[in-house]
């Protein structure tokens, strides 16, 4: 069912133009606003080519093999959907669930926030909504290329989470996403938009568990704002199923002192991409930004980070490390840039990879672009295999070649896990990589 | 316990070992001597089933089978333990994590009961005090940036907690201060049993001063060119080994 660029175009329009006259109920108006913006953006654009740089590694083939539509929002949870909300042995957490394309209230776990802190649906009425919407207009990041447009253009609900001044969260704030697909055809078009007060803290755990086994789209757009002294911890777990692909496009923009510590683990999904874009605007910013991903199979993991250093004294430091099985392939194309302004920047980027395979692929790319003239700037990347020597020595002890490969798999990725603050979610995490069928031995296709 | 016999091995077509033979009873310490280049550490390697070399004859029986049946892990569930002299570093890997992992691998392959969380941490501070090993390493990433003579300890601790029939030292002593060289030969000494015999193989007769072999070989040109008690030993500090390379190559 291939169908060619201009098709997939015309055919997404259609279904853009169903969305605005087909609206259960009346129009949401302030989301119509936003709506247009994104149909106005993906009207004018081309979808990306290999020709552009930051696509070049980046095929999108099977996100162009069709014009995905819409998840259709249930009311009920089926049997899957309730297996998959199973909390986190011994995490405890603020719970908010969005499943096909909608904030359920239902299914979430909001009673216990404390005062100061607001979690929100993007249907609620129109004042409430009102900040959020001026937000998104302002933000432009529907403009960053085709996907973003359609997301917004196709945005039916989304997720605000505020933070007022020098409020502490007492315990993470768990966002689980889900797309309960029946068939190879639908897409879900989360939107978050996050805003931490001056001062305030929190700690944000962000799910994607995969549902069954059809091809869904999931195209996330993540807008965060740190206001100054602000200190956010970000953690995404994508585990999307063995057909799915995942977009993520995220924008955070930093003031003064603030302080934004990511930790991406992107495991499981077909196609993965992320493009981060960290904003450090005020003086003194400081962002820690870790990953892991895996590929197997014929998978494809993608990571693209932009650090935009326009204010002096900041801090930003990037790692991410790669576990590469099977015919997988990543890439990790990581820049930091810094403005003629941002004096004393201190900002370091690393990529480290490990190669199970021989047949599997990575392209690692990082990039330093800089202006100003006093700073302290590096970056390193490394593609290694498995040392002979460490797998003779544990077998040596009387450790079996399948245990000691699963042992230095996760000690190559324990300094990324190891900067998880949150114990449980830590262990959860160790078990779900040693689960990975390429990793436990429960597949066929292990090197030695 | 182990019988050699007429062994001869090689690497990418040059003989090392040239027809070795050595027998070691239970509960015998055997040390093997002898000058650089002589083919002890081709011994251990073999002991241990590396595969970079070629067995062109001979035989090797462990407890009544032949060592080539058994695949590395095999070796080590058998009883078989081999201290490196170059121990491997492996980043990421928790020390205790890994020694437990190895004990439990051990035990479950001997049909024995998987060691509980709480005796094996018992269990493992007292190797590690036995080795003079403060208790920190046992938190670190196995050898990751371990001194020497840290990475030595950290051998004959896995020693100490596995009690392996039969012990294979590779140059344990060679690195060693004389602090460190007596703290080691007591951790050897300590698994030193009726039951377990040891093989040390070593250049220098000094770590024979801490620890007393039942039998003393000299190994030069790819085979045991000389057998005798303690006593050879002294006669080779005094004389080298140039003599008996002579008589061997003679």
């Amino acid at each position: 069912m291939s169908m060619s660029t201009a098709a997939i175009s015309e055919r997404y329009q259609h279904i853009i133009r169903e969305q605005f006259e087909n609206q259960p109920g009346h129009p949401h108006k302030p989301l119509d606003r936003i709506k247009r913006e994104g149909r106005h953006a993906f009207t004018h654009m081309d979808f990306p080519e290999r020709r552009q740089e930051d696509w070049r590694y980046t095929g999108i083939d099977r996100l162009l093999g069709q014009a995905f539509v819409p998840a259709r929002p249930r009311s009920t949870a089926d049997s899957e959907t309730t297996r998959l909300l199973a909390p986190i042995a011994g995490l405890e957490s603020h719970r908010l669930v969005f499943i096909d394309n909608r904030f359920r209230v239902d299914l979430s776990a909001l009673d216990a926030l404390p005062d100061g802190v607001s979690v929100y649906s993007l249907r609620e009425d129109a004042p409430q909504i009102e900040p959020a919407i001026s937000r998104m207009e302002s933000s432009m990041i529907h403009n960053r290329n085709r996907f973003t447009a359609l997301g917004t253009a196709l945005l039916t609900d989304g997720i605000v989470v505020n933070l007022a001044p020098d409020v502490i969260l007492d315990k993470p704030l768990e966002m689980i996403f889900m797309v309960t697909s029946r068939s190879d055809s639908v897409c879900s078009t989360p939107r978050v938009l996050i805003s931490l007060g001056e001062g305030s803290c929190a700690a944000l755990i962000e799910r994607y568990c995969g549902y069954g086994q059809h091809l869904y789209f999931q195209n996330v757009i993540e807008e965060i704002i740190l206001h100054p002294r602000a200190n956010l911890q970000h953690y995404r777990l994508v585990e999307e199923n063995d057909a799915a692909c995942h977009l993520w496009n995220m924008q955070v923009q930093q003031h003064e002192s603030s302080r934004y510590t990511g930790l991406n683990l992107q495991l499981a999904g077909a196609w993965i991409r992320s493009d981060i874009e960290i904003e450090m605007n005020g003086h003194g910013a400081e962002c820690a930004l870790n990953g892991l991903y895996t590929v197997d199979l014929g998978r494809q993991n993608d990571v693209h980070v932009n650090i935009l250093h326009h204010a002096p004294e900041c801090k930003s430091r990037q790692h991410y490390k790669g576990l590469l099985l099977g015919k997988g392939r990543a890439v990790f194309d990581g820049r930091i840039v810094v403005d003629r302004e941002a004096q004393h920047t201190d900002a370091h980027l690393s990529n480290d990879n490990l190669m199970l395979s021989d047949d599997a692929e990575v392209d690692t790319k990082p990039q330093l672009v800089i202006h100003a003239d006093d700073v302290k700037c590096g970056h390193g990347t490394t593609i290694g295999q498995l040392d002979p020597e460490q797998l003779f020595y544990m077998r040596c002890r009387g450790i079996s070649e399948a245990e000691a490969f699963r042992l230095l798999c996760q000690g190559f990725a324990s300094d990324i896990l190891d900067t998880c603050e949150i114990d449980a979610l830590r262990e959860h995490v160790q078990s779900r990589l040693l689960a990975l069928p390429g990793i436990s031995g429960d597949r066929p296709g292990m090197e030695s | 316990m182990l019988r050699i016999s007429n062994l001869k091995a090689s690497i990418d077509s040059k003989p090392i070992l040239n027809g070795l033979d050595l027998e070691v009873g239970t509960g015998e310490i055997h040390a093997i001597m002898g000058p650089n280049g002589s083919g002890k550490s081709t011994l251990s390697h073999i002991l241990a089933g590396r595969e970079d070399y070629r067995i062109d004859s001979g035989e090797i029986i462990f407890d009544g089978k032949s060592l080539f049946d058994l695949s590395v892990e095999e070796r080590a569930h058998a009883g078989l333990f081999l201290a490196m002299q170059y121990p491997v570093e492996l980043p990421g890997v928790n020390n205790m994590v890994f020694l437990r992992a190895a004990l439990n691998a051990q035990l479950l392959a001997r049909g024995e009961q998987e060691i509980s969380a709480a005796d094996f941490i018992k269990t493992v501070r007292d190797a590690a005090a036995q080795v003079d090993l403060d208790q920190s390493f046992l938190k670190r990433n196995v050898n990751h940036g371990f001194s020497g003579g840290e990475k030595k300890r950290n051998e004959i601790l896995q020693m100490v907690l596995f009690q392996p029939r039969l012990a294979i030292l590779d140059e344990t002593d060679s690195g060693l201060d004389i602090d460190a060289l007596k703290t080691v030969a007591n951790g050897i000494n300590s698994v030193r049993g009726p039951e377990r015999s040891i093989i040390l193989v070593t250049h220098y007769q000094r770590l024979l001063d801490y620890i007393e072999p039942d039998f003393v070989h000299v190994l030069a040109g790819g085979r045991i060119v000389r057998s005798g008690d303690k006593m050879l030993a002294h006669e080779l500090e005094q004389k080298g080994y140039g003599w008996l390379e002579q008589e061997a190559a003679a």
